[in-house]
C-alpha cells in the first residue's frame, strides 16, 4: 500500500465537511479571532518529510479557511520554503548565515518562517493575518531538533506558553489550549524506537492530545516538486486533524 | 567532524588554493551529506560524486581557485562555484537532483 492509498483510505469526509466544526464558534468574535490550535508537526526519517508535510499541511488547512502559521525548525535542507518556491538565496540563507530566519508568504494565507536554531524562531504576532479567521500553528521539527530524549523542542511549549498568555485576557485557560495540541508524525517506518518514543513524549506532555502518524515505506510522488503537495494527500489528515481539534474544543467548553 | 563521509568528500577539496572557495566547498560537502543519512559518498581522484539509492545526484570537482557542481543527468547542469551566489545555485541544484533520486524518477 502506498503513501496516497493508505491516507485516502483512513480518510473520513473531505475536509470543507469539517472545517466548519474546527471554525465554528459560540464564543464572541474576539476570542475567535484569538482562538488558535497548535500542532506539532515532526519529522521521523531524514530528508525531506519535516517540510513535505508541514508544506503539505499547511496548504491543506489554509485551504479549509485557517489562518496558518508554521514555523519549521531542523538542520537538514530542504526547507518548505522549498516547496513555497522561494527563491535559493532565500530559502537557503541559513547555509552561509546558521542564525538567519527565513520568512515568506506560503500558500494561501500561510505565514512562514524557518530558522536551523528553534529558538530564534519568532512567537506569532497576538493579532492574525485575517481578522476574525481562527488560527492554527504548524511547528515541524525533526531529530536535530527533538534531541537524543526524542521530546517535543523547547520551542513548542514557548509557544504554548505564549498562546496561554494571549488567551487569557479572552477567558481562555492555558488547560483549554493544551486541548487543542496535536502531533503528526511523518517519515518512512522506522526500527529505532524514535517514532515510539516521540508519541509517549508527546502524551506525557499533553496527555489525551492526538497523535497522527503518516508513515510509510514509499516516498510519496512529487517529492521534487517545487510546490506545495497536493490537497489529495493531505487534505485527509487535515481533516481528521481538524475534527479531533474540534471535539477538544467541545470537550474545554462543556 | 564524526562523519566519515564528511571527511572523505571534504578530503577531496585537498587542492583548492583559494581559501575562501576552500570553506564554500566544505559547506557544500556538509549540506550534501546532511541531506539523508543513506547518501553515499564517493571519491575518485578529480572528483566527489554524491548518491542516494545508487543514483548519482551530484558530482564536485574541485580545481585550485573554484569547484564545479555537476548535478542530474539529462541534461547535466553545471555550476561554477567562487562565491555565495554560486553556492546557492549549486545547491539549489543539487537538492532538487537528490529529490528527484529519492522519488526514484529520473534526475533533474
Amino acid at each position: 500500500m502506498n503513501f496516497r492509498e493508505k491516507h485516502q483510505e483512513r480518510r473520513p469526509r473531505d475536509l470543507h465537511d469539517i472545517s466548519h466544526l474546527f471554525l465554528s464558534s459560540a464564543a464572541p468574535a474576539a476570542s475567535t479571532a484569538c482562538a488558535r490550535a497548535l500542532v506539532a508537526v515532526a519529522g521521523v526519517g531524514d530528508g525531506p518529510w519535516r517540510a513535505f508535510t508541514a508544506a503539505g499541511l499547511a496548504r491543506a488547512l489554509a485551504a479549509a479557511g485557517l489562518d496558518v502559521t508554521l514555523l519549521e525548525t531542523g538542520r537538514a535542507l530542504p526547507n518548505a520554503g522549498y516547496y513555497f518556491a522561494l527563491e535559493p538565496a532565500a530559502y537557503l540563507r541559513p547555509v552561509l548565515d546558521p542564525r538567519a530566519v527565513v520568512s515568506g508568504p506560503g500558500d494561501g494565507s500561510i505565514r512562514f518562517h524557518y530558522a536551523r536554531d528553534q529558538l530564534r524562531l519568532p512567537l506569532p504576532p497576538r493579532e492574525g493575518q485575517v481578522p476574525g479567521r481562527a488560527r492554527i500553528v504548524l511547528f515541524a521539527f525533526d531529530r536535530s531538533a527533538a534531541g537524543e530524549r526524542s521530546a517535543v523542542p523547547a520551542r513548542f511549549h514557548d509557544l504554548l506558553c505564549a498562546a496561554s498568555e494571549q488567551e487569557r485576557g479572552s477567558g481562555d485557560a492555558g488547560e483549554r489550549i493544551a486541548r487543542r495540541v496535536a502531533l503528526v508524525t511523518a517519515g518512512p517506518d522506522s526500527d529505532d524506537g524514535y517514532l515510539g518514543r516521540m508519541q509517549r513524549s508527546f502524551e506525557d506532555a499533553f496527555p489525551g492530545a492526538p497523535c497522527f502518524p503518516i508513515q510509510g515505506a514509499e516516498v510519496p510522488a512529487g517529492i521534487a516538486r517545487r510546490s506545495p503537495p497536493s490537497l489529495e494527500l493531505f487534505g485527509g489528515i487535515a481533516a481528521q486533524l481538524l475534527q479531533r481539534l474540534a471535539r477538544g474544543r467541545e470537550e474545554a467548553r462543556g | 567532524m564524526s562523519d566519515e563521509r564528511l571527511e572523505t568528500a571534504v578530503r577531496g577539496g585537498a587542492r583548492i588554493t583559494d581559501r575562501r572557495v576552500r570553506r564554500l566547498h566544505d559547506l557544500l560537502c556538509e549540506e550534501l551529506v546532511l541531506l539523508s543519512a543513506s547518501i553515499e559518498v564517493d571519491a575518485a581522484p578529480f572528483e566527489t560524486r554524491f548518491s542516494m539509492n545508487g543514483r548519482q545526484f551530484a558530482r564536485l570537482s574541485p580545481y585550485r581557485e573554484l569547484v564545479l557542481v555537476s548535478a542530474g543527468c539529462d541534461p547535466v547542469c553545471e555550476v561554477r562555484v567562487t562565491g555565495d551566489e554560486g553556492l546557492m545555485r549549486a545547491l539549489d541544484l543539487a537538492v532538487e537532483s537528490f529529490l528527484h533520486a529519492l522519488e526514484g524518477g529520473p534526475p533533474v
